[in-house]
């Protein structure tokens, strides 16, 4: 039965990605120029938030061990987040097009500046894409283990199948089935999430007061200790990480660009976008407040598995949604890698048509995540992919904010420098602990105020390198 | 493997550049990461399921309700060609699911029978069609040998039904998806200026 219902769901979306594209094909020589007819864009980023990465993710880990002022930090910092995104797009392109611009216009105008810069920049926004869609695969192979009792090769041929089909959509329908089967998917992770968290609750007894202040050993404040300010610096370094993952994600930046695209008014869009990045926080929280264990121990993906997955039903909603869920981030990832790479070839070279560059960039997509899920697999910990990226993350984001957004403003080849300064001391510190990430342990949040910094180096860097190209322009007029 | 890559090649090479692109998008490439993961996952074997499939004992349970440890080993073979020795501590005896004269063939024939402590096996066993069911008494150890290698016994675990059906599923979709990616991929796709949304 669940397997009928999985193929059923997989097959039956394909189909109506088919049926969908008969009514709007995708265009013939800008395959992914398609702004129209893309459903409920808040929902979608509901859906690739709360995906693997809340659920089973970083936010998960900290919801559970650093309790609610944290989680209350990620998810302002998402809001935050979506709220500067729109601004961003607002302020250097909407209103300039007058409200007629296209996402790959505003794309084209992020990518904008000094040759190496873009190259630098649009190159570690898609690896970071493929990286990011590699580790969901990880996590997806180690769930199928745990919760869904496979074996090690079958878990890793189902992440691998999974990661196909999802390669198949995103190919056959681009934006088009992504949005489109995003709210199919968004029902079905909806569904786990309930099914799950009503069994959480029934089963387990909920220690409220307990769950709001955060165990002893993470996040800790060096001068001022356990005092009533470690509240609030938990707060804030939820924020700037929940910040980050959105300003430096452009399938986010595409779907914010639907909501201003719709047009409704200023009021109905904030709500949308509150809604929108809060909404995972509050599903999530039925899992953060019932689920507890010993921080010492080993991370057990299952450790929820045993008890709500004995029934049939229950089993089958648990794999529809962790599919659904992985299909939803997995193909957000690979399409915004893709697209990045499309408009900085453009840039270079205007052709008549892109679907053949479309189809080579996918090719090379697919195997760069292939590769990077294959050298993944040789570490113990299926986290730790994702960990790693979290330093990458906070330097674009940190670029982001530096610059304003505006990529321009760099002199030539500091992104070089900057990116290179900020992932080498990222890779200095993730070095020195990883030994301790080789096995999963919830202490691996503890990375989290490092990738803070690394946002702030990054930010501070993208300051320093406008002012000092100012002052060579300035000295050279 | 070769001849195989250079037919590709040659086959590839009488395409315009467009119909290239697509084939090896829409076929070639997903294809050859699926090829290669089977193959190194799990061989030539096109059999996601191990021929044998083991459970532990730990213990047993009277009808008053009290428990005690009892360490032992169900093997469920099915019917398909598998060698195999399962090494275990204290192995004494066998009890199975086949009847005695089929019993007597095997062990006859050294399909099936206990030897220095471990047990082995010759799957299919004369006489049944259907898997078969083993239970061995003594302490499972880490190690399963099979066709000359040794590998973990965790590999070969029983794993629900209800789990493997998702992955057959999921290897029916992406099947599917393959034959229906292809089809429609390779149709003509007319350049349309005005179709850019």
């Amino acid at each position: 039965m669940p397997g009928l219902l999985v193929a059923a769901l997989l097959v039956a979306s394909f189909v109506l990605v088919h049926l969908w594209l008969r009514r709007r094909p995708m265009p013939a020589d800008y395959p992914l120029n398609v702004d129209e007819g893309l459903p409920l864009p808040e929902l979608a980023q509901s859906s690739t938030v709360f995906s693997l990465t809340a659920l089973f993710g970083a936010y998960l880990g900290i919801a559970l061990v650093l309790g609610l002022f944290a989680l209350i930090g990620l998810a302002c910092g998402t809001v935050l987040g979506l709220f500067l995104v729109a601004y961003w797009i607002d302020s250097r392109y909407w209103l300039k097009s007058g409200g007629k611009g296209t996402f790959e216009g505003f794309l084209s105008e992020v990518l904008n500046g000094n040759e190496t810069n873009v190259l630098v920049y649009s190159f570690v926004i898609s690896i970071v894409q493929c990286a990011y869609a590699a580790s969901e695969l990880l996590i997806l192979r180690e769930l199928a283990k745990a919760a869904l009792g496979l074996k090690y090769q079958q878990a890793t041929l189902l992440a691998i199948l999974v990661a196909i089909i999802g390669y198949f959509y995103v190919l056959r329908g681009g934006y088009l089935a992504v949005f489109r089967t995003d709210v199919i998917q968004l029902g079905l992770v909806t569904i786990m999430a309930l099914a799950s968290g009503a069994v959480l609750l029934r089963h387990f007894s909920v220690d409220w007061i307990g769950k709001l202040w955060s165990q002893p050993g993470f996040w800790e404040l060096p001068i001022l200790g356990a005092s009533r300010w470690l509240a609030v610096y938990h707060f804030l370094v939820a924020m700037v990480m929940g910040l980050g993952f959105m300003l430096a994600s452009p399938d986010t930046w595409k779907r914010v660009f639907q909501v201003l695209k719709r047009g409704k008014g200023p009021r109905l869009r904030a709500l949308s976008l509150v809604g929108a990045g809060a909404l995972p926080y509050l599903v999530l929280l039925p899992f953060a407040i019932t689920i507890s264990f010993r921080p010492n121990e080993r991370v057990k993906p299952g450790f929820m598995a045993s008890t709500s997955l004995s029934g049939n039903w229950i089993f089958t909603a648990a794999a529809l949604g962790l599919i659904s869920s992985f299909l939803s981030s997995f193909d957000s990832a690979m399409l915004a890698g893709a697209h990045v790479q499309l408009i900085t070839y453009r840039r270079q070279r205007r052709v008549k048509s892109e679907r053949l560059r479309f189809y080579w960039i996918m090719v090379a997509v697919l195997f760069v995540i292939w590769l990077l899920f294959e050298s993944g697999i040789r570490f113990g910990n299926p986290w730790l992919l994702g960990n790693f990226l979290m330093g990458a993350y906070a330097a674009i984001a940190g670029i982001q904010v530096g610059t304003r957004g505006n990529l321009s403003r760099l002199p030539p080849y500091s992104m070089f420098v900057i990116i290179f300064v900020s992932m080498l001391f990222w890779l200095m510190y993730f070095g020195s602990k990883l030994e301790a990430l080789k096995t999963p342990t919830i202490y691996s949040v503890n990375t989290v105020p490092m990738g803070v910094v690394v946002f702030l180096g990054a930010a501070f860097l993208s300051v320093i390198a406008i002012f000092l190209g100012g002052l060579k322009r300035v000295r050279r007029n | 493997m070769f001849g195989e890559t250079n037919t590709i090649y040659e086959f590839l090479k009488g395409k315009d550049p467009d119909q290239r692109a697509r084939i090896i998008a829409y076929f070639l490439a997903p294809a050859f990461i699926l090829g290669v993961s089977i193959y190194g996952l799990f061989g030539f074997s096109i059999n996601f399921e191990k021929p044998v499939a083991l459970s532990e004992l730990k213990m047993e349970i009277n009808e008053k309700g009290e428990y005690a440890s009892k360490r032992g080993v169900v093997l469920i073979a099915e019917p398909t060609a598998c060698e195999f020795v399962l090494p275990l501590e204290t192995a004494s005896k066998i009890w199975s699911s086949v009847d005695e004269q089929t019993a007597r063939e095997n062990v006859k024939l050294n399909h099936l029978g206990l030897d220095a402590g471990a047990v082995f096996g010759n799957t299919p066993l004369l006489g049944e069609k259907g898997p078969v069911a083993i239970v061995v008494d003594g302490n499972l150890g880490s190690e399963i040998h099979v066709a000359n290698s040794r590998e973990p016994v965790d590999d070969w675990r029983l794993i629900s039904r209800q789990s493997s059906s998702v992955l057959s599923a999921a290897f029916a979709a992406c099947l599917l998806m393959f034959g229906m990616t292809f089809a429609l991929g390779m149709a003509p796709v007319e350049s349309d200026e005005n179709h850019t949304s």
